[in-house]
């Protein structure tokens, strides 16, 4: 049997309560990398903190069949270790790998465009996925949103589509968001506004197109 | 470990996948902020031609015409050295967005104050005359000539009775030669002057003449005016 060495991370926490906690995880973030560099093996613990929610993100963010997200998943991680040398400290390692991914997949789907998306067959697998902040937050009617917000979603453009989800169904502060992206300062809310915006929008011209009470 | 992390960490041994260096991440980084540099510097001399331009305009050249002053304005604005004013601009900003902390400095106050510096440096580069420079040696570019028309084009047509130049040598109260624009001597005969402005003549000095061609490289002048 092969013994992997493992770094063992402890109640692993994406929002910092405190600066002295956020310190704390960002030497070990630093710490995590440079074991990682030093032993590949490592970075067996990096994909094992990180799959599940970048399996999700990338499912909200593409409707793709459950093999495209483990393709896309497998190639984000590769990307991600062979750029383990531009960590940037300065990020915490959420963001940054949530970056690499979000790029992937943008760049996935731009190779897949006209491939017709899956949206209708995980429309019912997803909208379980969405938290009631999202109802709340965008105001529309919980009944459309429970059963197209799949189809409602990807009639958006990409940017709005990608910032609704960080930011409702991801739970992305403003700041995480901006390192995600890559977006000025300040331009995330002014972003937020305008896609919940476009989403209410799409909501109203879906219940008019399909008559939905 | 589960089979997906056993199976990424096999593709690594496989494949001989290796992190990157990092040197050459910061080759990346610098090399993208010297050529944003760079471009900032080009945003500087667009910048600075068009205010060269600008104050190039010749409001004498517009004449009788029935053109509203609007449009005199509108009419002389340098279009082509705006549109590589914001062309470069664009191309700075989007630049910063590559950079690894580029994006976190954009903010109001960061482009006021480099859209400030870059003013000031095109104020300088005009009052220097590195601006007309520029702008006379971009003539030499094919059919620039056809998008960007200066005074210097309006009164450098001495078949339409139209000459500027830098007087070179004042030969008498009758005559001087004056070197136009494209390095042509010229001499003038001054006895049919019926309005000079009182100009007082000096070698060096830069005057538009209205008149006529009456022999090769001679021209009668019959008014004289300051540059």
């Amino acid at each position: 049997m092969k013994i992997f060495s493992f770094i063992y991370v402890s109640n692993y926490k994406l929002i910092y309560n405190s600066p002295v906690e956020a310190a704390q995880k960002k030497e070990q973030e630093k710490e995590l990398v440079q074991k990682t560099l030093e032993n590949p093996e490592n970075f067996a613990s990096i994909m094992h903190i990180y799959k599940a929610p970048l399996e999700r993100y990338i499912s909200r963010l593409a409707y793709i069949s459950k093999d495209e997200i483990d393709h896309v998943l497998q190639d984000s991680f590769i990307k991600i270790y062979q750029n383990l040398n531009d960590f940037d400290t300065s990020l915490s390692l959420s963001s940054w790998i949530y970056r690499i991914t979000h790029n992937q997949t943008i760049d996935y789907l731009r190779k897949q465009k006209n491939k017709p998306s899956l949206f209708r067959e995980r429309e019912l697998e997803f909208s379980e996925t969405i938290p009631d902040i999202f109802t709340t937050e965008i105001d529309v009617d919980k009944k459309i949103l429970s059963t197209h917000v799949t189809e409602i979603l990807n009639a958006l453009p990409s940017q709005y589509r990608s910032i609704l989800i960080l930011r409702f169904m991801e739970d992305k502060s403003y700041l995480e968001i901006e390192d995600i992206l890559q977006k000025p300062p300040g331009t995330v809310s002014t972003l937020i506004s305008r896609a919940k915006k476009a989403f209410k929008e799409e909501t109203e011209r879906y219940k008019l197109e399909t008559k939905i009470q | 470990m589960t089979t997906f992390e056993e199976k990424i960490l096999n593709e690594i041994k496989d494949k001989k996948i290796t992190p990157t260096g990092k040197n050459v991440f910061l080759l990346r980084e610098a090399s993208i902020w010297v050529f944003l540099s760079l471009i900032l510097f080009l945003v500087g001399i667009a910048m600075s031609i068009v205010i060269f331009l600008l104050f190039d305009i010749d409001w004498e050249s517009f004449g009788d015409s029935d053109l509203y002053a609007h449009e005199k304005i509108l009419h002389s604005i340098p279009y082509l050295w705006v549109g590589l004013v914001i062309l470069f601009s664009i191309l700075t900003y989007k630049l910063l967005l590559y950079t690894k902390t580029g994006y976190k400095k954009i903010t109001n106050k960061l482009i006021i104050k480099t859209f400030l510096l870059l003013i000031l440096t095109a104020i300088v580069l005009h009052l220097s005359s590195v601006a007309e420079n520029l702008e006379g040696n971009a003539s030499r570019i094919p059919y620039y000539r056809s998008l960007v028309f200066t005074k210097r084009d309006i009164w450098n047509a001495p078949e339409k009775g139209l000459l500027a130049g830098k007087i070179t040598e004042i030969t008498d109260n009758k005559s001087l030669t004056l070197k136009d624009s494209n390095k042509a001597t010229w001499y003038i005969i001054l006895s049919s002057i019926t309005n000079s402005g009182n100009i007082e003549f000096k070698p060096g000095m830069k005057i538009k003449i209205i008149g006529r061609i009456i022999a090769t490289s001679t021209f009668e002048a019959i008014e004289i005016r300051n540059w």
